[in-house]
C-alpha cells in the first residue's frame, strides 16, 4: 500500500515517511554505537586488506581496458561514441584506483576526464596529450607506482594535469566572444 | 545509543563495474549484511529494488541503458515504482558540485564520492539509518527534504507556504491507493 500526499499548486507539502519504511526500529539494536561502528570498520578494513591481493589484477585489467578504449577512439577518429567510452573507461579507473592503491593512477585519470569534458570544442582534442595520459596510466601501474611516494609518478601526475590546466585555459580564452 | 543490525538490512548494489560491485559487497559483508544484491545497469537496479525490496539502494551515477540519476528519479516516481521512499545512496567517482546537486534534486538520500572506504560508507548508512529526513512533495520534486539545516542569515522571502506545522501531512489524512 502507498501513501501519498497532495501537492498545492501554490507551495509544497511535506510529507512524514509512513510508508513502513522505518530503519531505526527494523535495524537499530541496544548497544553503544560507537563500539559498534569502530567494530564494523575495523572488520571491514581486514575484509579489503584480504581482498587486496586481487587489486594488482584488477588495476591492469583496467588499465588494458582504458588502452583499448583509446585504441578503439583512434581508429574511429575520436568519434562521439568512441571518445564517450574512453571518458568511461578513464572515470571507471579513477573511480577505482585509489582504492586499489594506485592514487596516481586516479590523478592521472581524473585530469584526462577533465580534458574530454570540458574541452569547449571537441575536435581541437590534443590526441597527443590524450595518448601520454593513457600512457602514464599504463607506466604507473607496470612499474607498480603505489602509494604517494612514488617520485616518478608524482612529477608525471602533476605535469600533465598542469599541461591540461594550461591547455584548457588556451581552449577557453579561445572561445570566449 | 543503539547499534546497527547489519543482518537486518537488505541492499541493491548498482554499479557497471564488477570490481567496484566485489568492494562494496566486501565491505557490506564485512559490516554484517548477508542480503546483498547486485545489478550492472540502471534497469537492472530498478529490476532489482522492485524483486527484492531492499532497505538500501546503493548505486553509481555512470552506467548503460539508464543511470543512477534517472534510476533514482524512476525510484522517486510513485506512480513508476513501488518503493518511492527508498533511502538511496549515490556512490559516484564524479565530485563536482553539479553532479551533487544533480543527485540530491533527482531525490538521492545521501551522495558518496569514490574512492569509497570502509568509514565513510559506514557513515553514511549510519545516517541513513538514524537521521531518516521528511519527504517532500513540490510541483517539480519529490524526495526527501533537501534542508539539512536552516540558515540563520538567509533574508530572502520563505519559498515554503503556511507555518512549519501546517506542512506536515497528518498520516490519516492522506489519500491511500491500493
Amino acid at each position: 500500500m502507498q501513501q501519498h500526499a497532495s501537492s498545492t499548486e501554490t507551495g509544497m507539502t511535506r510529507q512524514v515517511n509512513e510508508t513502513g519504511i522505518n530503519l531505526r526500529d527494523k535495524c537499530l539494536k541496544p548497544g553503544d554505537d560507537n563500539e559498534a561502528a569502530q567494530q564494523a570498520i575495523a572488520k571491514a578494513e581486514q575484509a579489503m586488506e584480504q581482498l587486496s591481493v586481487n587489486f594488482d589484477d584488477w588495476i591492469a585489467t583496467e588499465s588494458r581496458q582504458l588502452s583499448k578504449s583509446r585504441d578503439d577512439a583512434r581508429a574511429a577518429s575520436y568519434s562521439d561514441d568512441t571518445l564517450r567510452d574512453l571518458f568511461q573507461s578513464a572515470h571507471n579507473l579513477k573511480g577505482q584506483a585509489t582504492t586499489l592503491g594506485y592514487p596516481f593512477a586516479d590523478e592521472i585519470c581524473a585530469s584526462l576526464c577533465r580534458l574530454i569534458d570540458k574541452i569547449p570544442d571537441k575536435s581541437r582534442l590534443p590526441f597527443l596529450l590524450i595518448d601520454q595520459h593513457v600512457d602514464a596510466v599504463r607506466a604507473v601501474v607496470a612499474e607498480r607506482a603505489k602509494g604517494t611516494d612514488n617520485p616518478k609518478a608524482s612529477v608525471l601526475a602533476k605535469r600533465l594535469h598542469d599541461v591540461t590546466g594550461d591547455f584548457l585555459a588556451q581552449e577557453m580564452a579561445r572561445n570566449r566572444p | 545509543m543503539a547499534k546497527i543490525a547489519f543482518d537486518e538490512l537488505r541492499f541493491v548494489v548498482a554499479d557497471d563495474n564488477a570490481h567496484m560491485r566485489r568492494i562494496v559487497r566486501t565491505l557490506l559483508r564485512a559490516f554484517g549484511s548477508r542480503e546483498i544484491y547486485e545489478a550492472e545497469d540502471g534497469a537492472s537496479g530498478l529490476e532489482a529494488v522492485e524483486a527484492y525490496s531492499p532497505d538500501i539502494l546503493i548505486t553509481d551515477i555512470t552506467m548503460p541503458i539508464f543511470d543512477g540519476i534517472e534510476l533514482t528519479r524512476m525510484i522517486r516516481n510513485p506512480e513508476g515504482c513501488r518503493h518511492p521512499f527508498l533511502p538511496i545512496i549515490v556512490l559516484s567517482a564524479y565530485s563536482e558540485k553539479k553532479h551533487v546537486i544533480a543527485a540530491r534534486d533527482a531525490g538521492a538520500t545521501e551522495f558518496l564520492c569514490k574512492p569509497v572506504s570502509a568509514t565513510a560508507l559506514y557513515r553514511r548508512i549510519q545516517n541513513v539509518i538514524s537521521n531518516p529526513r521528511d519527504f517532500v512533495r513540490t510541483k517539480t520534486y519529490f524526495g526527501p527534504d533537501r534542508r539539512r539545516y536552516i540558515n540563520s542569515n538567509y533574508s530572502g522571502v520563505e519559498r515554503r507556504t503556511g507555518n512549519p506545522g501546517d506542512n506536515v501531512v497528518d498520516p490519516n489524512q492522506v489519500e491511500l491507493e491500493a
